[in-house]
């Protein structure tokens, strides 16, 4: 398709490339770091699947029957991780007594019970600030979590037949006083057998004796989760399960028909009990984790994308200027004969050699940055299951072919430019000076282009113009895309201009040098704009990002202050992994003579319309801790004994109005009626969907555990704090913070998104750095003669290197300043556009923002490192000589 | 007449061993303060190396060179550099001026790399000796072949060097600029107490010059005073007799 039948021209475009390594990996530089980072992508989320799929059917291996008992459906809608989390969950468990019902039926080999729950390590370590001849320093307990893994409470197996766990230090646990530690824990934070372990489980900490160190189907604990694990009495004791287990393991003797002991399992209790196939069961457990990975590797893949959309920007540069070059050897060829199709085929099956070298590199490099990343992930405790890293062979191909065909596409142009090219030119001794086509049409076209995006992106924002079928965010997207390509089309026509601006700053700084630098970023604004164009993608990602997340963390900051009136607040503290706060906490605070007013929070899990929905409880102080705003009813009717309270946005989505009567099944008590009395709106993240008094119901205030506490005090002061503190610290997983604690939270998180996502976008950065390092090393080429000239007549070598660094910055210039101001106006749009879901921040941080700019022309400059040094060591007599 | 260049047993080898080239074979030359010196040849004898060499462009296989009492061999790439940017003045056979800079920026350029402020009374008048004054605005493609050697021959004595080296200067006029851009050259040495020490291999151009040395196969073959055009064409043919 692209000649290749021709010989002689595939011969010497192959030559070619044989001639001039620099060159290629000059233009595969793009190409490759694009294909790496599909490569890695996909490496990586290959092998967490591939890792997680071993798992799985680790979890389950040698077992053939897995009987669960039915949930309520409500509480199905729930899924797996029901009983994690402050808000208890009421699943139903079986009795343990049917496990030897089930151990004699028919064909049933082994029947054992499993209990699991949540349970934490705890460990004392110093306080971080103070010194070890302070007795306090032994104080500090800290909870232990494997990254952002679960931590887990379960029974030891008591079957020969279960080979999950294996113990490979010590021996299993046999009474209350004993536990055994997974292996990744034990090695995370130097535990050993025979040492002593606290345990949270349930509302009390307790201490026992590590009796054994396991490993979990080979590997350190599942995902990285943590495990504490009992002996089978004690974990039902610890685990909330006494004379209940959460599952029972089944093995089927090897003749015996697997889907009739299924049947005589299940009719032991069918309303009650389902029966499941391990295996089947194993299968469908990874692929709901894959689906959860998918999502990761979407991500990977668009950053990957950019990557790529950045490199094809490069490619196409560098194949337009290295063809420049070779104007005279090309118009050689076609004086010689070759015609215009054959200088064509030339120049694209050139870039088709480049194209299968640099994504081959690509793959190459990819598997090396897999590498990386999963060791980088491993540093920062991120909890992934452990495993071979795997490359797909569809993986490596589907790399391969986007970087070929990236490449040819991005050379089709330039090669169509090269064919153009007069046979004359190669007799004609003339600098190589392109022709220059007007920038007007470009101009006319790229502002037509940004005029029609910021009409769709206003028109939705000032509400004159919706697109059909797009949501007010895809709108603006849109607009915001079509606004990027315009000002893309654009930016060539406004090099001169823009650099122009810079022309006397530049003069008065560097001299003649800031003039010859900015002259020569305006001799040719196509290249410069292109260059500046790859750096500008990245940095109005980067602002983008930058703008919301400072915006949203405003938006935090506004919102914990209008919101949370009290002065303190406790919560458990990791949200996902611990029971809540024992209700201890909030007797010894309302004891204290400093607190004011006190709230608790509850909340449990309830039936309403076959639906799960999460029922919270409160105390009639709330009202003064939390900023609420009345929408229907009153307070005073709501504290009533069958009054129920209920959101805006829940009243407004079921039609809920007020005295209408609602049901819930409630798993303690059964289907009960309340009479709406009181809709109102909870300013701040809504703990509950419907609210009840709390002192109200029993099943409520007999609770063990509250989600959160609200409280004021007298004074807030050092003294009130350290008093606090002194109470808290006796509760393990519990926090206390105040307003500015709770605003660090907030941001914290955001910031830790931030990072992430700097993280993938710096990968952009990198790749326009080369398209910088190209631009720079073939306008140095181009301009041999001229910087030869400039040696012969005394200018330095760190002179001539300054002259290089100065046009670079240009460029970077250029392209941060343009990137910075789309990002900060996208996101301005962005933050507009969500006005409806309450942003109202808008915030523009000029510290970070300058930041980046910062480092676009601090990269700039290292990007022209290379250039800079080979111009000023270019041979002065070959320069000048004129041969 | 001062000495302000000393060569001293210059020879110059290209290449390896086996594939070797002489280049300059034991020259020993001096050139003198405020004349203007021609250095003739065929291609390939030698000159433009000689040149090269003397402006500290090129270094020397063996030998030495003196400008003013300083031997070039002993001074690193800035020291020389330094020298050329101080001490010489350059006009090329062509490409002699940026091309983004102005007429006026490139006749200035040495003084500006130098980070110092260029004698404006100095350029003046040389300026109104080349006759570029109108054109000073223009960049060098807005400039004909002539105007541009003549901006660069105001460019080399912009900073009042020691010695201007050129190298074929007329080498790609007509007939007219060539003769206007030597007349020129000629009138700096005399009027404006210059030195110039000028490559060529074109004996018309070679008669403005007060000196006339002729390089054959890397060494002197001969060194005239003040000879005709006549003298030069009989001398460059009975050398290619040979």
């Amino acid at each position: 398709m692209f000649g290749f039948t021709k010989r002689p021209l595939l011969l010497i475009a192959w030559k070619n490339l044989k001639t001039y390594p620099v060159r290629i990996f000059l233009t595969t530089s793009s190409i490759i770091l694009g294909v790496s980072v599909i490569i890695a992508a996909n490496i990586f989320s290959e092998s967490n699947k591939n890792a997680f799929d071993n798992l799985f059917s680790g979890v389950f291996e040698g077992i053939d029957l897995v009987v669960q008992p039915i949930q309520e459906d409500f509480a199905q809608g729930f899924g797996d991780d029901g009983g994690q989390g402050p808000i208890s969950f009421e699943f139903r468990k079986i009795s343990d007594k049917k496990i030897n019902e089930i151990k004699t039926i028919a064909g049933v080999k082994d029947a054992w019970g499993d209990v699991i729950g949540f349970a934490q390590f705890i460990k004392f370590g110093p306080r971080p600030d103070c010194h070890s001849y302070n007795p306090e320093c032994e104080r500090e307990t800290i909870l232990i979590q494997n990254g952002f893994a679960p931590t887990f409470g379960a029974a030891w197996d008591t079957s020969p037949y279960a080979s999950q766990w294996e113990i490979i230090d010590g021996q299993p646990p046999t009474n209350n006083k004993e536990v055994v530690m997974d292996s990744t824990t034990a090695e995370g934070n130097g535990f050993s057998v025979g040492d002593r372990v606290t345990v949270l489980a349930g509302a009390i900490p307790a201490t026992f004796t590590i009796v054994g160190i396991a490993e979990f189907a080979n590997t350190g604990s599942p995902g990285g989760a943590s495990f504490a694990l009992f002996d089978f009495r004690t974990a039902q004791v610890l685990l909330d399960s006494i004379g209940e287990v959460d599952f029972i393991n089944v093995v089927v003797d090897e003749n015996a028909d697997i889907n009739e002991v299924r049947n005589a399992i299940s009719n032991i209790d069918s309303q009650g009990l389902e029966v499941i196939n391990a295996q089947e069961a194993a299968a469908e457990q990874a692929d709901s984790i894959k689906q959860g990975l998918d999502f990761f590797n979407t991500i990977l893949n668009v950053f990957a994308g950019i990557a790529i959309f950045v490199g094809a920007f490069i490619i196409q540069n560098t194949f337009r200027i290295l063809l420049l070059q070779r104007t005279k050897e090309l118009s050689l060829l076609r004086a010689l004969g070759t015609s215009k199709k054959q200088i064509y085929r030339l120049v694209v099956s050139e870039s088709l050699y480049m194209a299968i070298i640099g994504s081959g590199l690509g793959v190459a490099l990819g598997i090396g940055l897999s590498v990386v990343v999963k060791e980088g992930l491993k540093y920062f405790d991120f909890g992934l299951p452990e495993g071979p890293l795997v490359l797909t062979p569809s993986a490596a191909v589907t790399g391969i072919i986007i970087g070929v065909v990236v490449t040819i596409f991005s050379s089709l142009l330039p090669a169509r430019k090269a064919s153009q090219v007069s046979p004359l030119e190669a007799i004609r001794d003339s600098q190589s000076t392109p022709k220059r086509k007007s920038l007007f049409i470009r101009l006319i076209v790229g502002s037509s282009v940004s005029l029609s995006g910021l009409a769709v992106l206003f028109g939705v924002l000032y509400s004159f113009f919706r697109a059909p079928s797009l949501s007010v965010l895809q709108q603006v997207g849109l607009g915001a895309s079509i606004i990027f390509i315009g000002i893309s089309v654009i930016t060539p026509s406004i090099t001169k201009p823009f650099v122009s601006i810079f022309d006397k700053l530049y003069n008065t700084i560097f001299g003649i040098l800031g003039k010859l630098a900015t002259e020569n970023s305006k001799r040719t604004p196509r290249r410069t704009a292109s260059t500046a164009s790859a750096l500008m993608i990245g940095l109005t990602l980067i602002s983008l990002a930058n703008v919301l997340t400072t915006s949203f963390k405003a938006q935090a900051e506004k919102v914990v202050k209008e919101v949370v009136l009290a002065d303190y607040q406790v919560s458990a503290a990791q949200i996902f992994s611990s029971p809540g706060i024992p209700t201890g906490l909030s007797q010894e605070l309302l004891e204290l003579e400093e607190v004011t007013e006190l709230s608790r929070t509850r909340a449990t899990v309830v039936g309403y319309n076959n639906r799960p929905l999460i029922l919270g409880a409160v105390d009639k102080e709330v009202f003064d801790l939390i900023k609420t705003v009345d929408i229907a009813g009153s307070r005073e009717d709501f504290y009533k004994q069958d009054a129920i309270g209920v959101l805006k946005f829940k009243a407004d989505n079921d039609n809920i109005s007020l005295n209408d009567r609602v049901t819930l099944t409630i798993p303690e008590v059964g289907k009960k009626d309340f009479i709406v009395k009181y809709i109102f709106d909870w300013t701040t993240q809504p703990p509950a969907e419907f609210f009840l008094l709390l002192d109200n119901h029993e099943f409520f205030s007999n609770e063990s555990l509250d989600t959160e506490i609200y409280f004021n005090v007298t004074n807030k002061d050092e003294a009130t704090k350290n008093k606090l503190d002194d109470i808290v610290d006796h509760y393990p997983g519990v926090t206390l913070r105040d307003q500015d604690a709770l605003i660090d939270e907030a941001n914290s998180q955001i910031q830790l998104l931030l990072n992430v996502i700097y993280g993938f976008l710096s990968i952009s950065i990198f790749v326009a750095l080369f398209g910088i390092t190209n631009t720079l090393s073939l306008s140095v080429y181009e301009r041999t003669r001229e910087i030869g000239l400039m040696r012969a007549i005394g200018t330095l070598r760190k002179q001539i290197r300054n002259m290089v660094f100065i046009e670079s910055s240009i460029i970077s210039i250029f392209g941060a300043i343009l990137g910075t101001g789309l990002g900060i106006f996208f996101s301005w749009s962005l933050i507009q556009a969500l006005e409806d879901q309450g942003f109202t921040e808008f915030v523009v941080s000029a510290e970070q923002t300058f930041l980046w700019i910062g480092i676009a022309i601090f990269s700039g400059i290292v990007a022209a490192i290379i250039p800079a040094i080979r111009a000023s060591r270019q041979n002065i007599l070959e320069a000048i000589s004129y041969e | 007449m001062e000495k302000i260049i000393k060569a001293k047993n210059l020879t110059k080898v290209y290449g390896e061993d086996g594939t070797s080239v002489t280049a300059l074979n034991n020259v020993n030359l001096d050139f003198y303060e405020n004349k203007f010196t021609a250095i003739m040849g065929q291609s390939g004898s030698g000159k433009s190396t000689l040149l090269h060499c003397l402006a500290g462009l090129d270094k020397v296989t063996s030998g030495s060179i003196y400008v003013k009492g300083v031997d070039l061999g002993s001074l690193n790439d800035k020291e020389l550099t330094k020298i050329r940017r101080d001490s010489f003045g350059f006009v090329f056979q062509a490409f002699n001026l940026i091309p983004t800079l102005t007429a006026e920026e490139n006749i200035t350029l040495p003084s500006s790399i130098a980070g110092r402020k260029p004698n404006e009374e100095w350029i003046n008048q040389i300026v109104n000796a080349v006759d570029i004054g109108d054109r000073l605005n223009h960049r060098p493609n807005e400039l004909s072949g002539g105007q541009q050697q003549r901006v660069a021959a105001a460019r080399a004595m912009a900073t009042k060097p020691e010695v201007i080296f050129a190298d074929e200067p007329s080498g790609n006029l007509d007939s007219k600029s060539s003769k206007e851009l030597l007349t020129f050259m000629k009138s700096v040495v005399k009027e404006l107490n210059q030195t110039i020490v000028m490559v060529t291999h074109d004996p018309f151009a070679a008669s403005f010059a007060e000196r006339v040395i002729m390089l054959k196969d890397g060494e002197v073959a001969s060194d005239m005073e003040e000879p005709s055009q006549e003298e030069i064409i009989s001398r460059v043919t009975s050398l290619s007799d040979i």
